[in-house]
């Protein structure tokens, strides 16, 4: 099975890994959100980090759509 | 831990009030398994399952597995499996072996699988270390939740599906629990500091002076001073995407955190290899705040890619600086945690 576990991206909050993750899976691709995650006890200390995922077959795929993203922003 | 909880208000006889989350996905993505033979959804029908997501350095996940150790211990005699999905975060992550070591050192004993490719995480759709999933007898998601915390909740959680399952006995009481070292809870009211990565690709708040060199050995000069939660690399270092491997012995990091406790998730380059090293903290021996990876004089070796217990203070925190030295070449740093 191919899974998701080359990052594309990192960025410092859950909803715009969520944001990215949704952009990607919106063009067929396979992709995850991978975070620690303290249970919301002191949310201000876990903002570093948020990992974007994707299988290794997509990466090519998903990093010329974020690039493209990011041209258009 | 003493504590009841409150008036049952009905939760304690029932899992109808527990939404149904959806099927329990496969396991089938798993590469390989841990003390069990491979074990499937379907075949796991007629038992309440605790799936919970870890990855063996991550800080969150080490201060909930006394929990999760100890439902395991108390209930699986009642009817719950304990499945431990493996999904790693860093490269050393995914080598069985250091996965093996850790199964053994911190006492699991129920099954695990091994997540290495994420399939196991993807068809959870999760996102978090440490996470768990609850599921019924009837093989339906009825609770999760994602992080440290609500123990009593949880264990409410696995009562409640034991009870509806037919499994009488279980009792409302819940386990008591030792943590020690690493596992012991955060002294969150002092927390004042996030974790941090070594690698270029995660890494916040370097301040050695001309900023990092990615990808690249370089001599690293030590800043005159580190403002709080900035840290600093001195010595012949190559910082890497997920670490920052040591070249020349002497190497030096520098941190300035504020925190009763400092983790550094490390190891050697090489395996089979020691790497002996020097903590001070504000410039002395740690004496009674070292952690169990050191000795009051501030001297430990690295020998396995492990999460590494370095400071637990035991009077009042504020800030202070947090300096290792490492006195052998070859040494990978990937992660400072707090607690």
């Amino acid at each position: 099975m191919d899974g998701a576990n080359v990052s594309v991206a990192v960025v410092t909050s859950r909803i715009e890994a969520e944001l990215i993750v949704g952009l990607l899976r919106s063009h067929g691709l396979s992709a995850v959100v991978a975070t620690d995650d303290a249970g919301g006890q002191e949310p201000q200390l876990q903002m570093d980090g948020v990992r974007v995922l994707v299988a290794p077959s997509d990466e090519a795929s998903a990093r010329r759509l974020l690039a493209a993203t990011e041209d258009t922003a | 831990m003493t504590a009841h909880w409150p008036a049952p208000a009905g939760l304690h006889t029932t899992s109808a009030g527990l939404p149904v989350e959806g099927g329990l996905p496969s396991f089938g993505g798993a590469t390989g398994w841990l003390n069990s033979p491979p074990l499937t959804a379907d075949g796991l029908r007629g038992k309440v399952v605790l799936v919970n997501f870890w990855t063996y350095t991550c800080i969150n996940w080490l201060r909930q597995l006394p929990y999760v150790r100890a439902w395991a211990g108390k209930y699986s005699g009642q009817g719950l499996v304990v499945v431990g999905v493996h999904t790693p975060e860093f490269a050393f992550e995914r080598d069985v072996d250091n996965v093996s070591r850790a199964v053994r050192e911190m006492r699991i004993d129920y099954p695990i699988a091994i997540d290495s490719d994420y399939a196991v995480w993807t068809a959870f759709d999760n996102h978090y270390w440490p996470a768990i999933y609850f599921a019924d007898a009837g093989g339906l998601i009825r609770h999760h939740h994602f992080g440290e915390g609500e123990y009593q909740q949880s264990e409410m959680v696995i009562q409640q599906l034991l009870a509806a399952a037919g499994s009488a006995g279980t009792g409302h009481d819940p386990v008591s629990v030792d943590a020690r070292g690493a596992e012991a809870p955060a002294d969150w009211a002092a927390l004042r500091s996030p974790e941090n990565y070594t690698g270029y690709e995660r890494t916040e708040n370097f301040a050695s002076p001309g900023g990092a060199v990615p990808g690249r050995r370089h001599a690293y000069p030590a800043p005159a001073q580190l403002r709080l939660n900035h840290w600093a690399l001195s010595g012949d270092w190559t910082m890497e995407e997920e670490a920052t491997t040591l070249n020349t012995a002497g190497g030096h990091i520098a941190y300035r955190f504020h925190a009763r406790d400092l983790h550094l998730v490390m190891g050697p380059a090489a395996q089979g290899t020691s790497v002996r090293f020097r903590v001070l903290i504000d410039g002395l021996p740690p004496g009674a705040a070292h952690g169990v990876d050191v000795d009051a004089q501030g001297d430990g070796a690295v020998a396995e890619q492990r999460l590494h217990q370095l400071i637990r203070q035991p009077g009042s925190v504020t800030d202070r600086t947090f300096e290792i030295t490492f006195l052998d070449p070859e040494v990978q740093a990937y992660a400072f945690t707090f607690g």
